[in-house]
């Protein structure tokens, strides 16, 4: 394949402000919906009045008696719609309303109050942990390889320490929206969403013995990163709930402030590291204790941890682990997907840990890290061997050439012990080796079955159905490329249906960086059946021919429309129980260097250059790759020095952007991206996945020049300028 | 439906006759409103509220004698361009230049910034140490009055103004001192849109190897932005040795009462308040050398 660097195709529209996001919708007779939420971390619900100074003939109520099937459908279904008798964190939804504009609203949720009888909570993993209750275990995995226990009592040191990561919120551009509009017996749902078919099988449960029926369409969703992924389920149910009670169109958009303190977060964790070394810095031994912050429901925990204990070795061979993680309860908002899935808290984890390897034998840590970095065939701790698609050495090679790594560790060196006093400025340089995961963990694609259907149109042009959604990362434009590439149509003949359930099939939810490789592969072999049908396989044609075949083609035939289903090579077998196998088809790696300064009178640290260097297989769309390294890569220096959620007594308390502080324009480094294509043999051109991939590597890179600044591992994150003053004056300026 | 009232008045009579018409009523006055917008969920449904930033006569700049006039509704921007400002009040455009964005700058106005009391509002340091006076306008007299500006603040984002009285000008001595140096810096969570967890603004004369005089203002250390006397006192007179700037820092400490918020803490405000101070001065050394 040529190498393509298009302008997105959703770009112009997006540009000169006329795309039709969820608002825009034009809907009418519509009411607004609101929410009435718990006030309590954990409580069981006495009573609710309704106060006689109001007139409730202006508000519709739903409450959790009036729903039969009141569960989520997520995993574990443990999420109610509304909560009935019992409350599990702040902010949990008890009441839905409904009236006729915002202002009634705000004035009838004056007039509800609830009674509560407050009942124990952990409002921390530390009291979750301390109170070490079976009931609070979502999910517990234990991964073993060879003999660690052995190894541990045998190695020449042991190394040890417990590292801390933050929650995350997604600041996605768009808050949740959702509406409902009803029809006969059937509720049309549209919304900002990553997932329309996690929705319509959450609806198709809520429903479940009625009459009623669903379909579900995306809306042009801006921005998403996993916010959008488990979350609108437990929305779309709501207004779905008051359309069928009101009979009338149902708005629900959170604002700001609704958004970022009842929605889901990124997993906290804390991580007990261990590594067995020997005295030349061979890591022979891991011992990991992962724990995540779960929140209130199970939402997608037990896959965020999975990923987290598939990723917790990190780019290294390490012959002995034992990896033990568990996803804990604890009444605060529930946690749920977001852009790197468990990946990054473990890597996290792993990275720093080589630091304080490296650290305590007084070695360079990038001489512990290549000294044990994977082989070409090498296996993991699960027994995957790492035998295709493995780029990371030449990512290595292109990130130390474009950083000056070695030469500027020496030099910073020098720098700080002779000049930071005189300029009131420490210098730090950082690497990081990471790894992703390519698509769903173990089995799930072959549990999720996706199929990916196109349909040649009798004018010679294809419409391309799959249920996978623009949010912004350009899927998209990625697809008209892949089927241009294949049937030498121009993007206007590629036609891309709209995301509802009723038009595409179910080709699997828009998560976990899958939808390029998976179903972009099935889109090349749907452009396969379709050469096939007009006899064009194996031959040279022109987009003429093309057109002419087609013609030929609806002269005997009425219609043509092609499906394939997805599934695994034979020999990729996960076992869920031994977590043995391949934890997934194939991985995506990345090499990564950040500079960075922290200024001594501020103690903040600014990130002023990064180096990364992706192996993503095949960069379908050029420009829109390097897009997207960036985006990740400045969303993970927020992760790792500016967004720090403030959770108090169980209750978020940033309001919006003037409080939670992400990176601006004004605060992002000089980026030097470099893309390797390293081949997958089952992705459409040797693609494999990148999404997330970005985000993943750049948190540990800037821990580790934070360490290398102020010669002390950096073992929590955000490091925030009250962190570093802690570190470096040896005194609490955190709390 | 909503019933919150809006009125824009184009002229200070319009105002005073809006003003008159509201008679009793409680009224929000605003100036640019990019504050008061973020709140705008929490406003009553029906408050009344006032936009003065469309008054022409309270905008512009203005030099006569030995002042500077700055219109209350003069946008932050339009004060970061000026010729005038940019000549004769440097430490103004230093701090202006950490404050937001230039779309906020754009709707931002002096004003506003001053009259939201905010112990985080970026102009009102500088201004305090210039010993500025602000012009208020009140409708219930139809008369002007003008007041020091550390008379202005009673607490956090509360004023000394009465009811329905505005602030027209910020009226500033230009300086008769040649070589007046000046400071300026703001510690926030990024390097734009943040709002600051401290900063200080200092002006000095500096002579003969010591400090002639210094004045000093820290921002978001304390309830209402004033002036750091006891450690101006202390500097005025000294040689800016290592042993003095350690001394002041400890001064500075203890004239200030910063909180925790969800900005920072107490502690870490105490320590970059320190900070600041050694970097101002040892920044003044620096200068006088070179």
């Amino acid at each position: 394949m040529k190498e393509h660097s298009e302008v997105r195709v959703d770009a112009a529209s997006k540009i000169a402000g006329i795309e039709k996001y969820t608002r825009d919708l034009r809907i009418k007779n519509a009411l607004v919906a609101g929410t009435v939420r718990s006030s309590k971390a954990h409580a069981r619900i006495e009573s609710i009045s309704y106060d006689d100074n109001f007139d409730w003939s202006k508000v519709t109520i739903l409450s959790a008696k009036e729903i039969k099937n009141n569960f989520v459908a997520i995993i574990k279904n443990d999420m109610p719609y509304l909560a009935e008798k019992e409350v599990n964190y702040i902010g949990e939804p008890i009441l839905l309303l409904a009236a006729e504009n915002e202002t009634i609203l705000i004035e009838a949720k004056k007039h509800i109050k609830i009674k509560y009888e407050e009942l124990a909570a952990a409002k921390t993993l530390k009291a979750a942990i301390d109170r070490n209750r079976a009931e609070d275990l979502f999910e517990e995995i234990l991964l073993e390889n060879g003999e660690p226990e052995k190894t541990f009592e045998n190695a020449d040191s042991i190394v040890e320490d417990i590292f801390e990561t933050g929650f995350q919120e997604h600041v996605y551009l768009e808050p949740q929206v959702v509406v409902a509009i009803p029809d006969g017996n059937t509720i049309h749902i549209k919304g900002s969403m990553q997932c329309p078919y996690y929705v319509q099988n959450a609806m198709n449960e809520l429903f479940k013995g009625s009459e009623i029926k669903v379909d579900v369409t995306q809306i042009m969703t801006g921005g998403a990163f996993g916010g959008k992924e488990d979350f609108p389920s437990l929305i779309c149910g709501h207004v779905a709930l008051l359309a069928r009670k009101t009979g009338r169109s149902i708005i629900l958009s959170y604002n700001r402030e609704e958004d970022i303190r009842f929605t889901t977060k990124r997993h906290p964790s804390r991580i007990h590291a261990k590594a067995a070394v020997s005295s030349d810095g061979k890591i022979l031994g891991l011992d990991m204790d992962i724990l995540l912050d779960s929140g209130a429901y199970t939402t997608l925990s037990p896959v965020v941890l999975a990923r987290a204990v598939l990723t917790s070795f990190g780019c290294y061979r390490i012959p002995n682990v034992r990896i033990h993680g568990k996803a804990i309860k604890t009444n605060i908002s529930p946690c749920g997907a977001f852009r790197g899935f468990g990946g990054p808290q473990s890597l996290f984890a792993i990275e720093m840990l080589m630091e304080k390897v490296a650290k305590t034998l007084k070695i360079p840590v990038w001489e512990i890290k290549k000294a044990n970095m994977l082989f070409l065939g090498d296996k993991l701790p699960t027994g995957q061997p790492i035998d295709y698609s493995y780029g990371l050495p030449q990512c290595v090679k292109k990130v130390l050439k474009s950083s000056e790594y070695e030469k500027k560790y020496d030099e910073f060196k020098k720098y700080n012990e002779n000049e930071s006093a005189k300029a009131g400025i420490l210098k730090g340089i950082g690497i990081s080796l990471a790894v992703h995961g390519c698509g769903f963990t173990g089995v799930g694609e072959n549990r999720i079955k996706a199929i990916a259907e196109m349909e040649l149109l009798n004018d010679g042009k294809v419409l391309v159905k799959t249920a996978n959604t623009e949010m912004g990362q350009g899927v998209d434009t990625a697809y008209k490329i892949i089927v241009s590439e294949k049937l030498g149509l121009p993007f206007k003949d590629i036609i891309i249906e709209e995301k509802n359930t009723s038009k595409v099939p179910n080709s699997g939810p828009t998560v976990a960086s899958r939808s390029t490789m998976i179903v972009g592969k099935l889109l090349l072999d749907n452009c396969e059946q379709i050469l096939d049908a007009l006899s064009l396989n194996d031959v040279e044609f022109s987009s003429q021919d093309f057109k002419e075949a087609a013609i030929e083609y609806f002269g005997k035939h009425d219609s043509l429309v092609v499906q394939k289903e997805y599934k695994h090579p034979k020999f990729i077998k996960f076992n869920e129980d031994t977590y043995k196998g391949y934890g997934y088809p194939v991985y995506s790696w990345s090499a990564n260097v950040a500079e960075v300064e922290i200024d001594l009178t501020s103690y903040q640290v600014e990130v002023k250059k990064f180096y990364t260097a992706h192996d993503v297989g095949k960069a379908i769309n050029k420009q829109q790759s390097e897009g997207q390294i960036q985006g990740g890569v400045i969303q993970g220096i927020g992760y790792a020095v500016y967004e720090a959620l403030s959770m108090e007594d169980g209750e978020v308390q940033n309001r919006g952007f003037r409080d939670y502080i992400i990176p601006t324009i004004q605060d992002i480094p000089e980026m030097y991206v470099d893309i390797v294509e390293d081949a997958y043999f089952n992705g459409p051109y040797g693609a494999k996945a990148l999404g997330e991939l970005p985000f993943v590597g750049a948190a540990p890179a800037v821990a580790s020049a934070v360490s290398f600044a102020i010669g002390k591992i950096a073992r929590k994150i955000p490091l925030t300028p009250e962190v570093i003053a802690t570190l470096i004056e040896n005194s609490n300026y955190e709390y | 439906m909503n019933s919150m009232q809006y009125y824009s008045p184009n002229t200070l009579d319009e105002y005073h006759k809006i003003y008159s018409e509201l008679s009793g009523k409680d009224i929000i006055v605003f100036s640019g409103g990019t504050d008061l917008m973020i709140g705008r969920y929490d406003l009553p449904q029906d408050a009344v509220i006032i936009d003065i930033s469309r008054i022409d006569e309270l905008k512009g700049i203005e030099i006569k004698e030995d002042k500077i006039f700055i219109g209350s509704c003069t946008t932050l921007n339009e004060i970061l361009y000026s010729h005038k400002i940019q000549n004769d009040i440097p430490i103004l455009i230093k701090a202006i230049k950490t404050m937001a964005s230039e779309q906020v700058r754009n709707r931002a106005t002096i004003g506003g910034n001053i009259g939201n009391a905010s112990p985080a509002g970026d102009t009102i340091t500088p201004l305090v140490v210039l010993e500025v006076r602000v012009e208020i306008f009140s409708p219930e007299s139809n008369e002007v009055r003008t007041i020091p500006i550390k008379s202005l603040f009673c607490g956090p984002c509360a004023t000394t103004l009465k009811k329905g009285e505005i602030i027209t000008k910020i009226i500033i001595p230009l300086s008769k001192d040649k070589d007046v140096f000046y400071y300026f810096r703001k510690i926030g969570q990024r390097n734009a849109m943040t709002i600051t967890k401290a900063s200080l603004s200092a002006i000095a004369k500096y002579s003969d190897g010591k400090i002639e005089w210094i004045k000093l203002a820290s921002g978001s250390v304390s309830p209402v932005v004033k002036r750091i006397s006891k450690t101006e006192e202390f500097l005025k007179g000294k040689v800016l040795t290592p042993a003095v700037i350690d001394e002041a820092r400890e001064m500075i400490a203890k004239e200030i009462s910063p909180i925790t918020d969800i900005r920072s803490t107490k502690a870490f405000r105490l320590l970059i308040t320190k900070n600041l101070l050694g970097d101002c001065l040892y920044y003044l050394i620096r200068q006088q050398n070179i």
